[in-house]
């Protein structure tokens, strides 16, 4: 079910080979199976619980798998929490440069990439601010565009705007798709399948976690209104 | 609250503080307590001679060693044992040992382990401090939040980002405590041990002055020690404690 043909494997960034992931004694993944192809742009669902952001977590390293195999080919990963997570005792300007060092970037492109940032996420005139100086919105444009300042192969988002209205949701998706760059491998952890699905080439639907069970279901952002339509009631069922 | 009123509080304490001592010493036999007035004469026959320099610089020698020395080893061992569980369990007989033997027995046998001298009042110090310093550590690590290691992790940063963009911030509260703490009783172990057992240095001078029944001289003695509190704290500690807690200050 998971054998993909040879040129795919060529292309892949992450896969995953029956990976079992226990935490604490509870098996949250046993014998997950996966593949995500460099510049894919992947929607992931699932009820609340089910392991989205174990996924995640697993993905970038922060979990090991208990069993099984993972490769991750990402050198630059940037990771948008659900929360802004940036360190409170460094400024906007700070947090996004120290990431930028971590990852090898010189300082002559830091300069230039945190002005160019700071104006597209329309933070110029805070970059001297610290996070508790920020409103929510604020903070989490800071925390995208951090991660977008180390230029990622691979963006791992989860949930970000789940804290904020419909406004600034809208705000941020569009700022978001104006970042994302056709190479750049996406993974989209989201409650509104509305709000990944414009920038999602495929949806990958997480549930029971515990068991091997998960679907994937392929919608082209091509696609027109009938058969999203489609692709929405398949979804539902 | 304004650094004036700060100001205005600090000298009303430290004049009632003197009010009560001159209360004191009208009542007390002055064999027993010297005046803020015979104090403060005897402290400035002391400054003008070289030995009193001398003894205040052997002193101040000896804390600088034993607080380098155990802060070092404390704060290492304390961030590491935040961490790592393993070593929090390995070290946890010892830092129990340390912190219930009775001073006077480490006092005792580092007396005839190493004699009299600086040595041993560098090494009671730093024993009986160090466990303050790693507890105190320790503790606060194991509290950070693991959301800064996430993504620490994930963002690649090197073990020096990780100390100074992490570890230090982020127990910068409770560490300024400790160093506050640690230094003000650095000065009490260290002078206490020279009394016992030191042929030079604030608590000999001191042990000399009781000894011979110069009351004056004891007090001012005792003065200066209090005053080396003081200046570290206000010199030392309090910019540190500006510098780390700077970001809370904007709101
Ligand atoms: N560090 C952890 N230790 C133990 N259990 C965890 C840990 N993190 C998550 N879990 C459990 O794993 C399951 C999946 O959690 P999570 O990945 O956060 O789900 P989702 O993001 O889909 O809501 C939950 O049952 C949660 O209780
Ligand atoms: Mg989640």
């Amino acid at each position: 079910m998971n054998k993909k043909p040879l040129t795919k494997q060529i292309n892949s960034l992450i896969s995953l080979q029956n990976v079992v992931l226990t935490l604490a004694d509870q098996s949250i993944f046993s014998h997950l199976s996966l593949t995500f192809n460099i510049g894919e742009k992947v929607a992931l669902l699932g009820d609340s619980g089910v392991g989205k952001s174990s996924l995640l977590k697993l993905i970038a390293g922060i979990h090991q798998p208990t069993q099984g195999e993972l490769t991750n080919k990402a050198l630059r990963i940037g990771y948008v929490f659900q929360e802004p997570r940036l360190l409170p005792w460094l400024t906007v300007e700070q947090n996004i440069t120290e990431v930028m060092k971590a990852n090898g970037i010189i300082k002559m492109q830091r300069e230039i990439k945190l002005t160019e940032l700071l104006t597209q996420v329309e933070l110029t005139q805070y970059r001297h601010y610290y996070p508790h100086q920020l409103s929510g919105g604020m903070a989490q444009r800071v925390s995208l565009a951090r991660a977008f300042a180390i230029e990622p192969d691979l963006l791992l988002l989860d949930e970000p705007f789940s804290a904020l209205d419909k406004n600034l949701t809208q705000q941020l998706s569009q700022l978001l798709s104006r970042f994302l760059k056709p190479e750049t491998t996406m993974i989209y952890v989201s409650h509104y399948i509305e709000q990944v699905l414009p920038l999602a080439q495929s949806c990958l639907f997480l549930h029971n976690a515990s068991s091997t069970q998960k679907k994937k279901f392929t919608w082209h952002s091509t696609a027109n209104a009938i058969e999203r339509e489609q692709f929405l009631k398949q979804f539902y069922q | 609250m304004k650094t004036k009123q700060k100001l205005a509080l600090y000298l009303l304490s430290l004049t009632s503080l003197l009010v009560l001592w001159q209360i004191l010493a009208n009542q007390l036999n002055p064999m027993i307590l010297a005046s803020p007035w015979q104090t403060l004469m005897q402290l400035f026959e002391l400054i003008l001679t070289a030995d009193f320099w001398q003894q205040l610089l052997v002193t101040l020698n000896r804390l600088l060693y034993a607080l380098s020395i155990a802060c070092s080893i404390g704060f290492t061992l304390g961030l590491i044992a935040g961490r790592h569980a393993w070593l929090k369990f390995y070290l946890a007989p010892f830092r129990w040992l340390l912190m219930s033997i009775p001073p006077v027995i480490i006092v005792l046998l580092a007396m005839l382990w190493f004699g009299m001298g600086s040595t041993m009042v560098v090494f009671i110090t730093v024993l009986l401090l160090t466990p303050t310093i790693y507890i105190n550590t320790q503790k606060s690590v194991e509290q950070i939040d693991n959301h800064w290691f996430e993504l620490a992790q994930v963002y690649q940063f090197s073990w020096y980002q990780r100390l100074s963009k992490i570890y230090i911030p982020a127990i910068s509260g409770p560490l300024c405590a400790t160093l506050i703490i640690v230094c003000c009783s650095g000065v009490r172990i260290v002078v206490l041990a020279e009394v016992l057992g030191a042929h030079q240095g604030i608590g000999f001078e001191l042990a000399n002055a009781s000894s011979n029944f110069d009351t004056a001289e004891l007090y001012a003695w005792v003065v200066v020690s209090l005053s080396i509190v003081a200046f570290m704290e206000l010199i030392l500690l309090k910019p540190i404690q500006y510098y780390l807690l700077r970001w809370r200050k904007l709101s």
